[in-house]
């Protein structure tokens, strides 16, 4: 198995920095024949990227190509949009509002998610939700430090990590 | 046609972006502690970067797909950033607020109290 | 030039003083670590903003190449306080 596991490994790498050259390399009204000089550059660094770094990357894999995954990544950006601007909308509240309505905290939740990358994007989301701002991330427990504490502190999990855990969990299961 | 509604489009996306930023100054300028102006001004900063630079991508929509670049990119390292100095104020000893209401991690580092 | 862009314009410099009064009065490096922050990401705003006005594509890799500087310099000025670069 660790042979194909590697070659998956390998696809995905490639197949990234591939996407991620091109989307940088892009400019509006570049001509035919400089583009296409491009594109051959772009497959000859994605290549020798993928070929230097896939041994030290193994939990990349094609797998996350999946249409399901694809489907709860979709989800999962729409929920972070949304989350996005209220927390901007509640953010302008607080500050614009004469007396600070200020009960700042910090609460320590926990989270099943496994993967590095998906508690990175956990604490994004975190970050970005209203009124919460990641710490420290120690393993599965995540330090954040909360604007307006919730009454109960029991609920606090389910309240900060919202849907996000959700949808990250279709994503990465 | 499309083209001017797209401008416009773009023009109230930057004007919502530059107000944004001026709403991160003034929580900067508020706020009682440095917690908490970093959620003000990460938070706030963020959105409007990223706001102004949709409305530049819209009102020239040749440059839409390096915004969309810039975007991710933004959506993925300012959050990073602002962890980063959260733990690097509460690591070098900076006092929460007095009016703060809660308290998990009291040791100057949260390692050390999962540690022990 | 445009009515328009002249009103961002000014709410952009609105912003950058707001945070420039926390950067210069702020008690803490922290907070002046904050307020820097703030300050790059208006910036960033402002080179995309010279992108538009002077119709130049170059300066929106600009914008791009700032930002990644930006949040270098930002994550190691955090390493220093934490003590340990």
């Amino acid at each position: 198995m660790p042979q194909k596991a590697g070659a998956s490994s390998f696809a995905f790498v490639a197949i990234i920095t591939f996407v991620t050259w091109i989307a940088l390399i892009f400019s509006p009204g570049i001509p035919m024949g400089d583009f296409l000089q491009e594109v051959i550059m772009a497959v000859i660094v994605s290549l020798t990227v993928a070929a230097l770094t896939y041994k030290h990357l193994p939990n990349a894999s094609l797998k996350y190509f999946h249409p399901r995954r694809l489907g709860y990544l979709f989800v999962y950006v729409l929920v972070f949009i949304r989350e996005l601007i209220k927390a901007n909308l509640n953010m302008a509240r607080i500050v614009l509002s004469p007396n600070l309505p200020l009960k700042p905290g910090i609460v320590k939740i926990k989270t099943d998610l496994k993967p590095d990358f998906a508690r990175l994007l956990l604490g994004n989301s975190i970050t970005l939700t209203p009124g919460t701002m990641t710490m420290e991330v120690n393993g599965g427990t995540l330090y954040i430090h909360w604007v307006e504490i919730c009454e109960d502190l029991k609920d606090a999990g389910d309240i900060i990590k919202g849907s996000f855990e959700k949808w990250l969990k279709g994503v990465f299961s | 046609m499309i083209g001017l509604i797209l401008y416009y489009i773009g023009l109230a996306l930057c004007y919502v972006g530059s107000l944004f930023f001026i709403l991160g100054g003034i929580g900067l300028y508020r706020m009682p502690d440095v917690y908490n102006r970093m959620q003000a001004s990460t938070k706030t900063t963020t959105m409007g970067l990223m706001s102004i630079v949709l409305g530049v991508g819209l009102m020239q929509p040749y440059w839409i797909v390096k915004a969309i670049v810039i975007i991710v990119f933004i959506a993925l390292t300012a959050p990073v950033g602002a962890s980063a100095m959260a733990r690097a104020a509460y690591k070098s000893g900076i006092p929460l607020w007095e009016g703060t209401v809660h308290n998990d991690c009291d040791a100057p580092s949260c390692k050390e109290v999962e540690q022990q | 030039m445009n009515y328009y862009y002249l009103g961002i314009v000014i709410l952009l410099a609105i912003g950058t003083i707001l945070a420039l009064y926390r950067l210069l009065r702020g008690p803490t490096a922290a907070d002046r670590m904050v307020a820097l922050d703030a300050i790059t990401n208006v910036t960033a705003g402002m080179i995309i903003f010279i992108a538009l006005l002077s119709g130049r594509f170059i300066y929106v890799d600009v914008t791009l190449v700032f930002a990644i500087l930006s949040f270098v310099g930002l994550i190691i000025v955090a390493r220093y306080l934490e003590g340990g670069i």
